[in-house]
Parts: structure tokens; sequence; C-alpha cells
């Protein structure tokens, strides 16, 4: 298989694969699907970085732009995730004052983010991304 | 050894591979793959031989986190005896991960104050054990599965070897890595 077929079909799978991270993600599941639709947008995220000659620039570019709004917000709720576990496994209880605030951040900006990702999924992303890049 | 890392490491080191577009995926991933290798063992080499600090560590976990997801793209290339080499990246990640959130929590605290007592205190007090125990257990398995000729020989070798020999080698891994997550104490899995 040439490079550019290997680049293509790389791309195609992880946009299917990303398509399918977002649904949970948007409906305000837990910390696993926050972790997986983060590793899905990395993965992608790398194979138009490390193929970038294979795809349309300025599409590659505008792709990855949606990606970073994306991934700012999902790290910060992952980052309250992570920050919640740890002072469960610390002891801290839930009546703590800053597990609340915390939980009330991490509840603010999931919400941010599946408006985002609904406004993407309504756009039929997959379809579109998949299109723009092999051209 | 020393003079095959000197001669693969000689490609622009920020830039991403440069492909030959009338090859085949396989023959690229053979020549670049091994590139990327040495950058990431020499990274490996730097981070043992200095005083660690949370920028360095970090900055090495962004390194292995590309590494691991530029061969990940190459698996239909070299088959499933590629899964040893991700799997001792996925656990290196782990301990770096694990690092990482104990730095991060640190950040989100209010104030990044050190409390003397209360709850908070005590959430520092156990952020700092943790990194500490989860640091010298990183250090351990980086010693043992990223130094030495023969562990540089393990991932060259490897990459350079055309696939059909690559894929015929049976899956030895190093160490077995760590069968549980260090962040979540539950069985360590895939990305992809």
């Amino acid at each position: 298989m040439q490079v550019r077929a290997c680049a293509t079909k790389q791309a195609g799978a992880l946009v299917g694969q990303l398509a399918f991270t977002i649904d949970p993600a948007v409906k305000g599941a837990g910390p696993d699907s926050m972790h997986d639709l983060r590793v899905a947008m990395h993965c992608f995220g790398r194979c138009l970085r490390v193929f970038a000659p294979f795809f349309p620039e300025r599409e590659s570019k505008k792709i990855r732009r949606h990606l970073r709004q994306i991934m700012r917000l999902a790290a910060e709720v992952r980052d309250r995730d992570i920050v919640l576990d740890l002072c469960e496994k610390a002891g801290l209880g839930s009546e703590a004052a800053v597990v609340a605030r915390l939980r009330q951040q991490r509840e603010q900006t999931q919400q941010e983010l599946a408006t985002k990702l609904a406004r993407l999924r309504k756009l039929d992303f997959s379809r579109r991304w998949r299109t723009r890049l092999m051209r | 050894m020393a003079d095959t890392l000197d001669a693969l490491d000689t490609v622009g080191r920020k830039n991403e591979p440069a492909w030959k577009a009338t090859k085949s995926a396989a023959a690229n991933g053979r020549l670049a793959l091994p590139r990327l290798t040495v950058r990431c063992l020499r990274a490996a080499e730097k981070l043992m031989d200095r005083e660690l600090t949370p920028r360095k560590l970090h900055r090495f976990r962004l390194k292995t986190k590309r590494f691991r997801d530029t061969l990940e793209l190459f698996r239909p290339c070299y088959g499933t005896s590629l899964e040893p080499r991700l799997e001792t990246l996925r656990s290196l990640q782990e301990y770096l991960g694990a690092i990482t959130d104990c730095l991060t929590t640190r950040r989100l605290l209010p104030g990044r104050q050190s409390p003397r007592s209360g709850p908070l205190a005590r959430l520092v007090k156990f952020l700092d054990a943790h990194v500490a125990e989860t640091t010298a257990q990183f250090l351990r398995f980086l010693r043992k599965n990223l130094e030495g000729d023969a562990r540089k020989a393990w991932w060259i070798g490897y990459l350079t070897a055309p696939s059909a020999k690559a894929a015929k080698e049976p899956a030895r891994g190093p160490s077995a890595p760590q069968s549980r997550h260090p962040r979540t104490g539950k069985a360590a899995r895939s990305s992809s």
C-alpha cells in the first residue's frame, strides 16, 4: 500500500472512531467517555500532522482548529475528573468545599463542551471531514 | 550502537517525518520510524542523566505520546509484533500520566498554597507521596526498558527490518508491563 493511501485510510478510520465517541460525550457521560473522546481527537489530530503532505493544507488546518477548540474544553473537564478522583482517594468527602466547587466547574464546562459537540454532530462532521481530506 | 544512533539521528529535529510518496507505507515506516525512535531513546537517556523536574517530565511525556501515536499509525505495516513496543510506551505513559495528574491537581487547588491542616493539607500530602512513589517506579521502568544497547537494538533493529521479517518476529517484549493502571488501579487499556 502506498503511503498516501495508508494516510487516507487511517484518517478515514480515525474520523469514524471520533464520531463514535461524540454521542456519549454529548450525553454528559462520565470520565471514561471523556477520556475516549480525547484519545480519539488526539489520534486523529496526530494523523493529520504526521501525514500532512497528503491532505489539503487549508482543510487540514480548519479541521485541526476545530479539534483544538474541543480539546481545550475536554481537557478542562478531564482535569476536574482527575482532581475529583484524587480527592476521593485522599479521603476528601463530597462535603468538602473544594470538591463541591470542582464539581460545579466540571458541570459548567461539560455543558459548554456538549453544546459544541452537538453543533459539530449536526453538521455531519465525519462525512464532511472525510470528503474534504480526500480532495 | 552509538554510531548507528548518530547516523539515524540526522533528520530535522522538530519536523515531522519527510515521506517518499512513491514508496510504500512500510518502506516509509522503515525510513522514518527508527529516526523517531532514536530521538525518543536519546530523550530518555537525557532524562535519566539529569535531575528530574515536572517540566522535563512533561516534555518527555509529550514526546513519547507523539512517538507512540505515530507508531500506531503504522500498525498495519508491522502487524501484531509491534504490540510489545507499543505496550512499553503505553506503560511509560501511564506512569508519566499519573505524575501529571498529581501536578494538575495541585495546580487546580485554591490558591496553590501549602495548607498546614485540614482536608487540603491531607490531599497535598497524599499527592506529594504519590508523585514521589510514581517517579521512582517510572525511573525503574525506564532503566529496565529503554536503557542499554540491547534495548536500543530491540527497537531499532525491529523497526528497520523488512516488514515481513518484523511481522514474523515472536512477540517477546521487555519485562511484562504493569497490568494495572497506576492512576485508576484498573487494568490498563489500549487507547486505540
